[in-house]
């Protein structure tokens, strides 16, 4: 009886007190690790916030100071007039059918060029892949230039196909060949040849073992991709002429004229091409940072 | 099989049969990419080049030949050096920030906890928005009299500064508004490469006893080096190339104390039409970054794992 | 093999960098022909491509001349290009307004809408390529660069054929603004910016401070009233903005921001001419010190880089262009308002007031040439200028007399404080605009960062406006 009931009493040695300081520790991380996160969140978060309560603001209540932090009254005439007063919906599609295809030429290729650049010999490796690389250093806001007039002696300024063609043999291309080869510099060499040996040729193994694995850095690569398309202002201004093809950056600016910026309208069309993407990463994030299978690979 | 020799001939010239195709395939993986890039690319970069050696003005269709003249008004350019300097401060102050917050950013939110959705996708919120919005957004918030901070400030009695209009600050400001901008971004590629680190090397080193601050600089740290390098280089050549920020929140102001080298070229080339200059100072950027970006090619083998 | 390869691409290469040169030099319908030619003289060395390039050029060039000749005499089935700025509305209003004159002359027009921040920078590339439009606007004293650079057609004799168009109703110093040199005028005006002083009638009532209305019938309506009125809104209520000189939508510092209250203190920021930079004299600096204690001593002005629009309701006076009262109304405000002159300086009636111009202009180097001249003499003309008076306010006297100015419609301040703010003002004073130079772009830049490293506090007035006047003299006009 009484040593049962010595054992019911907590034990006053230091093996348990451990514990609980251990557990007080734990509790502390964990507060202090949302509190960081929360004030991060709030500073990365609040233009947003601003963006979107603006959006659905009356003009006079846009330039009140101080600000209306949450709008009063609400109206959602600002998205309707972009709508209907501007041509919204045919520059959300352009910029989507574009942003995409970019996106799929930019992933297709980058993947071949970094995998072949990080995992097979040939003469020239680093060389053309240092040409590549330079690629990235010269501003877009110069080869612009040439690059138009170019396209134009073409005849081929004022339409899509340049939008297209130019990321995805650009920057973009630069950035995704880059991005890849880093990564399958990190695939073990044992992998590939145990495949070889066992008789697959190069596009065998990319296809079926390499790309599998990649997973987490494509979803990067499309997201890097698809926001540089779908954000870019400056090559969608100097080649589209026409306002049916115009990009929504360009129909952005549209939206300010000789008398100033109209903000809730320019707020409701850059909430209207940011939200969207937003909800897609939340719903995705988890997915591509989870690299379950990789592990596993790589152990 | 005619004996030992013949094994080995026959082995041999197998291996190299695998190394030809294997090299023929390399060349074919690239050829897209790189016949795509050269042209449209490759080929602008040299057209820039030619054009430095004109004097071509944006307004004229012809130009002429004028050797080496752009490059010497290069030399004795005084808002070309002050420019130079003045992104050379940029980069120094964005880079080491960047990788540092970016780092701490994917150590916190790697791991899966209740809400680590929300906050990753808070922090990748700004990467979203345009540039344009967000530096007309923050020049609003930086204003002197009714900006955000000033009028927080004023709520503390304390009386901010011309935020905007003070030309020590205009830099450090542009630097602040890009880092937040692109923290997002990176710390994805982080946490993407900080994930991919086999579990089994944290296991085997808890069991002997390391602590997560030494599990992170010895096992996290190392494993990532491809990424860091990649997040370096990307972030060197980006803010060497930094423009709409500048533009957008304080149009190289005051005076040209927020002048940076893209914002020069644009000026010269748009606003005064003087493309044969403007193609001078381009050519001059790009070997800035190539001289650095070489520099740190170079260095690769020394601290990036994988790269032998 | 390989080096075949090699070699060939670099022979791509080199054609494809040609291309881009040669495609500037030769303009859009030639460069295919430039670019086999090009590609052929690829193989040799730099040196000789670049002759190449030279040679072909001027082959295109000519086969262009003769090309563009043939396509100037018939009017017949072309297809004029017209670059504005603005949204759908003005494009679809701009097709009605131009729909009789396709019908007359067989032709059609493709409007191309440019986002107004960067409506120079685009107009500019495709000066470059050769793409440049037929018809195109163009504002804040830029013109004179594309003139002087032989882009821009003459219009004196479209204008003076047509009918319709009544060149006597201009204001003879707008219609006369772009006679560089040979007394051409290679732009019709549309627009024209008198400014004058939005102030909100509530605030001031409820602050106790007297109106700018009290002070013009007292005589006492002067820039050192003015600033004395807004310090006493300032100190009164810290939150409110007393006057703002600067208008919504323009740089801050540019030329534009205190034209006014220099001219009106007999100052000038250049002669008549544009040949000589004159704010350094004592009248200036005086006015620029005026303005500096105004934000910094007194608090009654803006600080710089501000902001606040009038619409907020938080800004005492503000200086804006006539067409800023539309978004006044517009904004469903909830103060009083109305409207004042701009205030007298040390110069009284002598003060002109600043105006710049938006103008018509004709690409002089284009395939329509005497298409788009005619276009112009239609477009600008009296009946159609009257049409579009509820848009722009133009530089005509028919249209600046009608009503339509002075009783613009509900919501607006009683027609006789616009008359007495706009037409009255402009009357009495009269008007003048900055000549444009070769490099007005960067004049404006110098004068703007003169006036940002002043405010910023990195130079006193005297030596900023001294280093202004140095880093302006390269781009005035020669004598």
């Amino acid at each position: 009886m009484k040593t049962e009931e010595k054992n019911n009493i907590p034990a006053a040695d230091g093996f348990n007190i451990q514990n609980e300081n251990a557990r007080k520790r734990k509790i502390f991380l964990k507060a202090l690790k949302y509190i960081v996160c929360i004030i991060v969140s709030v500073i990365m978060l609040f233009p947003m916030y601003w963006m979107l309560t603006t959006s659905f603001k009356t003009p006079m209540n846009v330039a009140k100071f101080p600000p209306q932090w949450w709008p009063n009254p609400w109206t959602l005439a600002n998205y309707t007039e972009i709508f209907y007063k501007h041509p919204f919906s045919k520059y959300l599609w352009n910029s989507l059918y574009i942003a995409a295809l970019v996106t799929l030429g930019v992933v297709v290729f980058s993947s071949l060029a970094g995998y072949a650049f990080a995992k097979i010999k040939f003469k020239g490796n680093n060389v053309l892949f240092m040409i590549i690389l330079c690629g990235m250093m010269m501003p877009i806001e110069v080869t612009i230039i040439p690059i138009y007039i170019a396209l134009s002696g073409m005849q081929l300024a004022d339409r899509h196909i340049g939008l297209i063609i130019c990321p995805i043999f650009g920057y973009c291309g630069a950035f995704g060949t880059f991005l890849m080869r880093q990564f399958f510099m990190t695939v073990p060499d044992e992998l590939i040849q145990s495949a070889k040996i066992d008789g697959a040729t190069q596009p065998k193994i990319f296809v079926h073992i390499i790309l599998p694995m990649a997973v987490s850095s494509i979803a990067t690569l499309i997201i890097f991709t698809f926001l540089q398309s779908w954000n870019d202002y400056l090559l969608p201004l100097v080649l589209l002429s026409s306002s049916d093809k115009y990009t929504l950056p360009i129909g952005l600016s549209l939206l300010s004229n000789e008398d100033g910026m109209k903000w809730e309208l320019v707020m409701a069309a850059a909430t209207f091409s940011t939200l969207p993407i937003l909800v897609v990463f939340y719903l995705c994030q988890n997915k591509f940072m989870a690299s379950l299978s990789m592990s596993g690979l790589k152990g | 099989m005619t004996g030992n020799n013949g094994n080995k001939t026959s082995l041999l010239k197998n291996h190299r049969n695998i190394e030809y195709l294997d090299a023929k395939w390399g060349y074919a993986f690239i050829m897209p990419m790189l016949i795509g890039f050269i042209i449209i690319t490759i080929a602008p970069v040299i057209a820039t080049f030619a054009f430095s050696f004109t004097d071509r003005s944006l307004m004229k269709v012809h130009a002429n030949f004028t050797g080496l003249q752009n490059y010497k008004q290069l030399i004795g350019d005084k808002v070309f050096r002050n420019t130079m300097l003045q992104t050379l401060e940029f980069t120094v102050l964005l880079i080491p920030s960047n990788l540092i917050l970016t780092l701490a950013l994917a150590v916190l939110l790697k791991e899966k906890f209740k809400g680590c959705g929300f906050f990753r996708t808070a922090v990748f919120t700004p990467v979203v928005t345009s540039v344009v919005v967000w530096g007309v957004l923050w020049r609003y918030i930086f204003q002197t009299e009714n900006g955000l901070i000033n009028t927080i400030l004023k709520m503390f009695n304390v009386q901010g500064p011309q935020w905007l209009m003070n030309i020590r600050l205009a830099i450090p400001i542009a630097v602040f508004v890009t880092l937040i901008k692109g923290l997002g971004m990176n710390m994805i590629i982080f946490i993407g490469a900080m994930l991919d680190v086999p579990q089994d090397y944290y296991e085997a080193a808890s069991l002997d006893g390391a602590t997560k601050w030494q599990q992170f600089l010895y096992i996290t740290l190392p494993c990532i080096t491809p990424s860091i390098f990649l997040v370096v280089i990307m972030t060197t050549i980006g803010s060497l190339k930094v423009f709409g920020q500048v533009k957008n929140l304080s149009n190289g102001g005051p005076g040209t104390s927020s002048y940076v080298m893209v914002f020069y070229i644009y000026q010269l080339a748009f606003k005064n039409y003087d493309f044969g200059y403007a193609s001078a100072v381009s050519v001059m950027l790009f070997l800035m970054i190539v001289l650095l970006t070489i520099i740190q090619w170079k260095l690769r083998k020394n601290w990036v794992y994988y790269e032998d | 093999m390989r080096k075949k390869v090699l070699s060939g691409m670099m022979g791509f290469v080199l054609a494809a960098s040609l291309l881009a040169a040669c495609g500037g030099a030769s303009g859009s319908g030639t460069t295919a022909a430039a670019a086999k030619a090009a590609a052929t003289t690829a193989a040799a060395s730099k040196a000789a491509t670049t002759q190449a390039a030279a040679s072909t050029a001027k082959a295109a060039a000519t086969t262009k001349a003769a090309a563009t000749t043939k396509a100037a005499s018939s009017g017949s089935g072309a297809t004029i290009k017209i670059a504005i700025w603005g949204d759908d509305a003005r494009k679809a209003k701009l097709q009605a307004t131009l729909d009789p004159f396709c019908k007359a002359n067989n032709c059609s027009v493709d409007i191309e809408l440019v986002p107004i921040a960067d409506f120079y920078d685009k107009l500019a590339s495709q000066f470059g390529a050769g793409t440049a439009p037929d018809v195109f606007w163009m504002a804040d004293s830029k013109e004179a660069t594309f003139i002087m650079n032989g882009w821009c057609a003459n219009l004196k004799d479209a204008i003076s054929a047509d009918k319709d168009f009544d060149y006597s109703d201009f204001y003879p110093d707008a219609i006369n603004s772009t006679n560089y040199g040979d007394g051409g005028v290679y732009g019709v005006p549309f627009s024209f910016g008198p400014r004058i002083i939005l102030w909100n009638k509530t605030l001031f009532e409820k602050l106790g401070v007297k109106t700018p209305q009290q002070c013009m019938a007292d005589g006492t309506w002067t820039y050192e009233t003015m600033f004395d009125l807004a310090a006493k809104i300032h100190t009164a209520d810290s939150s409110k903005i007393g006057v703002k000189l600067w208008q919504v939508g323009e740089t801050k510092n540019g030329v534009q921001a205190y034209a006014d209250i220099i001219s009106a203190n007999g100052a000038q920021l250049l002669d008549e001419g544009s040949t000589k930079f004159m704010l350094n004299s004592e009248a200036g600096i005086k006015t620029i010190k005026q303005v500096y204690s105004a934000m910094y001593t007194t608090g009654g002005h803006a600080k710089p880089g501000d902001d606040t629009a009038f619409v907020s309701g938080n800004v005492g006076m503000a200086r804006e262009a006539y067409s800023y009262m539309k978004k006044v109304v517009g904004g469903n405000v909830n103060f009083e308002w109305s409207v004042a002159p701009q205030p007298y300086g040390d110069k009284g009636k002598d003060g002109k007031i600043f105006t710049g111009y938006a103008y018509w202009f004709a690409n002089g180097k284009g395939k329509n040439v005497d298409l788009s001249k005619k276009l112009i003499a239609f477009v600008a003309n009296k009946a159609n200028q009257t049409a579009w008076a509820d848009t722009f306010l133009t530089p005509r006297n028919s249209v600046m007399s009608s009503s339509a100015i002075t009783s613009p419609g509900k919501g607006y301040p009683d027609s006789s404080a616009i008359s007495k703010a706009v037409v009255d003002a402009i009357k009495e004073r009269g008007l003048f605009a900055y000549r444009g130079t070769a490099k007005f772009t960067q004049l404006q830049d110098a004068v703007t960062q003169g006036y940002e490293m002043i405010w910023s506090g990195a130079a006193d007035v005297e030596k900023g406006i001294k280093d202004m006047g140095t880093a302006v003299e390269p781009f005035l006009n020669k004598k």
